[in-house]
């Protein structure tokens, strides 16, 4: 996205920057900030986690996945029951069609993925009190500092 | 913005993000910057994030169904 000067004019900009500002600010606000931390911000102790990506892939017998090519760091899921107790049907006599896999992956990579993915899609499943707000606020943090960053290199450009 | 604010909406599909961005956006920004928000929701470069799935409850799915 290019900026205008209407853009400028408009006060959209700075309204912009202002809003992205508090984004990144967000999760060490005083009032969501932790009493045990003290001084300490929570975006200066924070430890991208690693996600246990699970995924549903279409069961070719040929290749799991397009993307997926490190065989030895996935592993298949073993079928909930057996034929014996599953009802006859088309997935008990010829196999399950879609196999889910699942992997590490570090949230840094997540966060690539979904960056250049034109359609992103993901949920992040855990148990209460894990993580999954914070981690949710930290990359609206990242977002918002990029497209800040991005905001102000053009801007600049404009001025040069 | 959280789930709640979507299932508390009055309208549905897109028109239910629109309106809960909107809502969600409040005062943190100046209405031109949450028309430019809500008028970029369809594009790519537009992340949403969904939260608090878990404070939905039953009532809130009934009112949308």
């Amino acid at each position: 996205m290019s900026i205008s000067a209407l853009e400028v004019a408009s006060g959209l900009l700075k309204g912009l920057r202002d809003y992205y500002k508090l984004l990144i600010a967000g999760p060490d606000a005083v009032e969501v900030r932790p009493v045990y931390l003290g001084a300490r911000l929570p975006s200066d102790i924070y430890i991208e986690p690693d996600t246990l990506r699970r995924q549903r892939v279409f069961n070719s017998r040929e290749h799991s996945s397009p993307d997926d090519t490190s065989s030895a760091r996935r592993r298949s899921r073993p079928n909930e029951a057996s034929v014996e107790v599953r009802d006859i049907e088309e997935t008990a006599l010829y196999g399950e069609r879609f196999q889910e896999i699942e992997r590490w992956e570090s949230w840094t990579q997540v966060y690539a993925r979904l960056s250049r993915a034109g359609l992103r899609t993901a949920g992040i499943l855990g148990p209460p009190g894990q993580g999954k707000t914070h981690l949710v606020a930290m990359a609206v943090r990242q977002i918002a500092l990029e497209e800040d960053e991005r905001i102000r290199n053009q801007s600049c450009g404009m001025s040069a | 913005m959280s789930c709640k604010q979507m299932a508390n909406g009055s309208e549905a599909g897109e028109a239910a993000i629109a309106q809960a961005v909107q809502d969600s956006l409040g005062s943190q920004c100046s209405p031109v910057v949450r028309n430019y928000i809500v008028s970029q929701l369809q594009q790519e470069r537009a992340w949403i994030f969904l939260d608090a799935l878990d404070e939905i409850t039953e009532e809130d799915r009934q009112v949308r169904a």
